[in-house]
């Protein structure tokens, strides 16, 4: 994958959303921001508002409770703005496909651009995803 | 008193370093407002405060309000509770009567009389 990182003019900042996720993609999340992987010191980070984000990173199947949520969240990110789904339960809905309380996966909901599979994938796999979403909102014309 | 500048006993008051201490803090204001991020879309979720992806409370909530959230929780139980407390003596010595009586019989039932 070629990159060309030049056109961002600031550093990624991410918002979190966990729509039901067994918190074992957010643990991986987290371990890619700590010391050992430290994505922070390139200047990507985890946000508190949507309102603040480049990147809407969601982990989960999306339960029935939630789609609402999904929605009014994804509409509070400015543009341009990219989605990353985490995990297979966001990507397909994982060990709870079909279940009666789901209304997922994410791409049912809202539009996904970068999908990241596993259960949980590994940091290096969620880094990887967080650089092909960069790009992609550098095709969005991500410069702010 | 000279010119602008009121000087008692009390202390010394001017209103120009007032005006220019004013325009400062506003030009402060509007430099930080300046630099804020321009392109949120009017009129869409963007611009309405993040409230967890729930829809933001009609009503602005004062933070001297630290029991909101337990009282919005509770409403169901405190909007009976508060029908039941009517300020009325009677009802009162009836729910009390209505309490002797349940526990009365309880302890009828229970063979403890």
């Amino acid at each position: 994958m070629t990159m060309n990182l030049k056109d961002l003019s600031r550093s990624l900042w991410v918002f979190h959303l966990n729509t039901g996720s067994c918190n074992g993609c957010d643990i991986e999340i987290v371990a890619a921001l700590t010391p050992r992987y430290d994505v922070e010191r390139f200047g990507m980070k985890l946000v508190g508002t949507p309102r603040h984000a480049d990147i809407l990173l969601v982990t989960g199947p999306v339960s029935r409770d939630m789609e609402k949520k999904v929605k009014r969240i994804y509409e509070q990110v400015p543009d341009p703005k990219v989605v990353l789904v985490v995990g297979n339960c966001g990507n397909t809905g994982g060990v709870f496909y079909e279940s009666y309380n789901l209304v997922g996966p994410v791409d049912r909901i809202i539009p996904v651009d970068v999908y990241v599979p596993g259960c949980p994938p590994r940091p290096e796999a969620i880094i990887d995803g967080v650089v092909r979403a960069w790009k992609r909102l550098e095709e969005l014309g991500g410069k702010k | 008193m000279t010119g602008f500048v009121l000087t008692t006993a009390a202390g010394h008051w001017d209103p120009l370093l007032w005006l220019a201490a004013f325009i400062i803090i506003l030009a402060i204001v509007y430099i930080i407002r300046s630099r804020g991020y321009k392109k949120y879309k009017r009129g869409t979720e963007q611009t309405l405060p993040f409230f967890s992806g729930n829809l933001p409370p009609v009503a602005n909530i004062r933070s001297s309000n630290m029991y909101w959230g337990f009282f919005e929780a509770m409403g169901r139980y405190y909007k009976w509770l508060r029908r039941a407390h009517t300020g009325v003596v009677n009802d009162y010595v009836y729910s009390f009567v209505m309490l002797l009586v349940v526990i009365l019989a309880a302890m009828t039932l229970g063979g403890l009389l």
